[in-house]
């Protein structure tokens, strides 16, 4: 833990892991992903100092030890209850449109699209091995991910523009996609499900879209501020 | 558990000192640490870590003695930031070796501690990164820490759909809008003043570090004479820009040590009944600090015509209306703390969430100490209290004025062949919504304290018999609607008129079928 002023690359490096970790959370549980979700969890918990210093560390925290928690493995029973097809239909649909226009799925054609062409638009298409939609929950978080590590390599390489640019795409997404349905997908996750395991993606899930809302809107007010003051020099 | 953190700092007197007031405060649910140095990165975390600490009081020596970012020790420690309650005794500087300095710092402690104790605890929605320090132009690849700052929200109990607006309205930083029916607050607009929280009527929005409870409970300890034995004493409260003002004015002051500082985000949220409820506790007088020019709020005059309002209703009570007092940071005047004369008793803090019940609850408590008349009726148009009636010969019993009514102070009870609409006027904040809603304009609003009417509980304001259904024996409708009804109808539509006086809306299409027929 520092106070010390934080690198920017490596807060947007740990938002990336976040969603990423997420994401895999909320895909059926294969084996292969549950490695990638523990490996994961692990490259977070590394970077406890920076962690800490973000809005959402304690919903975080909680993620990360269930996640590491041997006992709260997941189980694709669990999974399927939850985002499968069941009897009554789905318990918590992960799909935008479920929640978006008043869940009607004349609106998923378009939600579709609109996705798809902003993923276009990073030069990025849907694996045809994940055979979902471009609004599954995962599939977002997944873009988030890239649009992070995208803005954690213009950090990098201090090329200051293109990462204001990227940190203004990331808000557009969260305003126009993750931020308008996440917080009803978490409350109804949390309201069915029994789980420790999902109970903590809900709460992480909701706290990190909504923190990430607010502190890219923050970043760029401070970093237009400043490149106004360069202008004035 | 809480953990109250004592700076180091604060052992100038010898660390007896220290040890003295750490005894004072102690109790079952709390630890009590000392920090040897409050900046250096990581103490606060692992102090609070050893204590097991939930919850967190970090008490400094002044406002240089800080930990550099106390809001990521909290969250590292895993206590929620938002909770955390910061007292500075910068104004009562150790050596505590006086009885005065020594009781003030032991109820400041516990003031701090109990408000700490009373914290409910904050979702993401409540919650606003912001950067207290701008970037620098030759660190661009880094950013200090963001400062959460709280922000309210409004998750239950909104009367938007009935038409409420008071929040939107009171808002001096326009910063909050409806899509559809649902509240919206512009994170980035809010200035965090928690104005919004005390105009709601229903006290749905959070503001949390700054909710009623927390607040009530802070004053409850303040005024606890088995805390510590400083006579005369007040609460004075400050808005968070003046604080540090305020500090160094009772620090210079002889003639401040009994006043108290409650820290609020702005005075212009100060509510009547907190106003109140410092007097019913048993404070010997309540200061109130105006908000300096740093506070955008501050062209209000809310706080003043509330306060104007608690100290018209002292005097109503026989009481000094001096106990509530505007205090002038660039004056001299007013400060001198003088025990009251007549003592109120204390009263257990009002948990109740609706504002009306709290108001009236501290009216009520006042009302028993001060002996006031049990007529005492104070009509004002500021009074977060009012009493609803309705005019008989124009209701027709329809019941909209119950369903509008977002407190449940308008009631209503359909049975034994009579319709009975009930009013609670400890529940009744005056937010108006019912008499829009009133299709006869039935409905009289009349805002001030009515002492008989608070203590009197929920009493039936309008009353009508309900004939019943020939058919089916179902009510049908309070005969004054059906009064309206058949005289709107007219002599032309008669035949109607009987028809819907005799038969209930299910029955009124089988009307002269024999019963047989249809069952």
């Amino acid at each position: 833990m520092s106070d010390a002023a934080l690198p920017l690359s490596e807060v947007a490096r740990v938002r990336e892991g976040t969603y990423r970790l997420l994401a895999l959370l909320l895909l059926p549980p294969e084996p292969a992903r549950r490695e990638r979700v523990a490996a994961l969890a692990r490259e977070i918990e590394g970077s406890e100092g920076v962690l800490a210093t973000l809005g959402p560390y304690l919903q975080l925290r909680r993620l990360l030890d269930v996640a590491l928690d041997p006992s709260e493995a997941q189980n694709l029973a669990s999974h399927d209850r939850l985002f499968g097809v069941g009897s009554d239909g789905l318990a918590c649909p992960p799909y935008e449109a479920s929640y978006i226009g008043g869940g009607f799925q004349a609106s998923a054609g378009h939600i579709s699209a609109q996705l798809e062409h902003t993923y276009r638009g990073e030069g990025l298409h849907l694996s045809r091995s994940l055979n979902e939609r471009p609004d599954h929950v995962a599939v977002e978080l997944e873009f988030m991910a890239f649009l992070c590590a995208n803005e954690a390599a213009a950090w990098q390489q201090a090329a200051h523009d293109r990462a204001l640019h990227v940190i203004a795409r990331e808000r557009a997404f969260l305003d126009l996609h993750l931020g308008c349905w996440i917080g009803a997908f978490a409350g109804r996750v949390r309201a069915v499900t029994t789980r420790r395991l999902y109970a903590a993606v809900a709460d992480a899930l909701d706290a990190a879209v909504q923190h990430d809302r607010d502190l890219t809107a923050a970043l760029m007010t401070q970093i237009e501020e400043l490149h106004r003051e360069q202008v004035t020099c | 558990m809480l953990g109250i953190l004592l700076s180091g700092r604060l052992s100038r007197g010898g660390s007896g000192d220290l040890d003295a007031l750490g005894a004072r405060v102690a109790a079952t649910d709390t630890r009590v640490r000392v920090v040897a140095d409050l900046s250096r990165t990581g103490e606060v975390a692992r102090a609070a870590t050893e204590c097991g600490a939930d919850r967190l009081v970090v008490v400094r020596a002044g406002p240089g003695d800080r930990a550099p970012s106390l809001q990521t020790e909290a969250r590292s420690a895993r206590i929620d930031p938002l909770g955390v309650v910061v007292l500075d005794l910068g104004d009562t500087p150790p050596p505590w070796d006086d009885a005065v300095s020594m009781e003030r710092a032991a109820l400041l402690v516990a003031g701090a501690a109990a408000k700490a104790r009373a914290f409910g605890g904050s979702r993401p929605e409540h919650a606003r990164p912001q950067f207290s320090v701008g970037m620098d132009r030759r660190a661009f690849l880094r950013m200090s820490a963001p400062e959460q700052r709280a922000v309210p929200s409004a998750p239950a109990r909104c009367a938007a759909q009935q038409g409420c607006r008071r929040c939107r309205e009171a808002c001096p930083a326009e910063a909050i809008s409806w899509y559809g029916e649902r509240m919206h607050i512009d994170k980035r607009r809010c200035t965090s003043c928690g104005v919004c929280a005390s105009a709601c009527p229903t006290g749905s929005i959070e503001l949390p570090g700054w909710t009623e409870a927390e607040m009530e409970a802070q004053l409850a300890s303040l005024a606890d004479r088995a805390v510590a034995d400083l006579s005369p004493r007040g609460p004075v409260f400050v808005c968070r820009s003046n604080v540090a003002a305020l500090r160094r004015r009772i620090a210079s002051g002889a003639d401040a040590a009994g006043w108290l500082p409650v820290e609020v985000p702005c005075v212009e949220m100060l509510t009547v009944s907190l106003l109140l409820r410092a007097v019913a506790l048993g404070a010997d007088a309540v200061g109130v600090v105006p908000c300096g020019t740093g506070c955008a709020p501050r062209q209000a005059s809310g706080a003043r015509e509330r306060i104007a309002l608690c100290r018209d209703l002292l005097a109503a009570m026989g009481t000094e209306a001096e106990r509530i007092v505007v205090l002038s940071l660039e004056s001299a005047s007013a400060w001198d703390l003088r025990p009251a004369a007549a003592g109120a008793v204390p009263s257990p803090a009002s948990a109740d969430p609706l504002p009306a019940r709290r108001a009236a609850g501290a009216v009520v408590a006042l009302a028993r100490a001060f002996g006031a008349p049990a007529r005492l009726d104070l009509p004002d148009p500021r009074s977060p209290l009012a009493t609803v009636s309705i005019d008989g010969a124009t209701c027709t019993g329809c019941l909209s004025c119950v369903d509008a009514c977002p407190t449940g102070a308008l009631g209503s009870h359909d049975g034994n062949g009579a319709v009975d609409v009930s009013f609670d006027a400890t529940a009744c904040g005056g937010c108006a919504l019912c008499a829009p809603r009133c299709p006869e304009s039935a409905i009289r609003i009349r805002q001030g304290i009515d002492l008989a009417a608070l203590t009197s509980g929920r009493t039936s304001i309008f009353r009508d018999l309900t004939p019943r259904c020939q058919r089916c024996q179902e009510p049908i409708a309070p005969e004054a609607m059906l009064r309206r009804v058949t005289a709107l109808l007219g002599e032309e539509e008669s035949g109607l008129a009987t028809t819907l006086g005799r038969y209930c809306g299910s029955c009124r299409l089988l009307a002269g079928a024999p019963p047989a027929a249809v069952s």
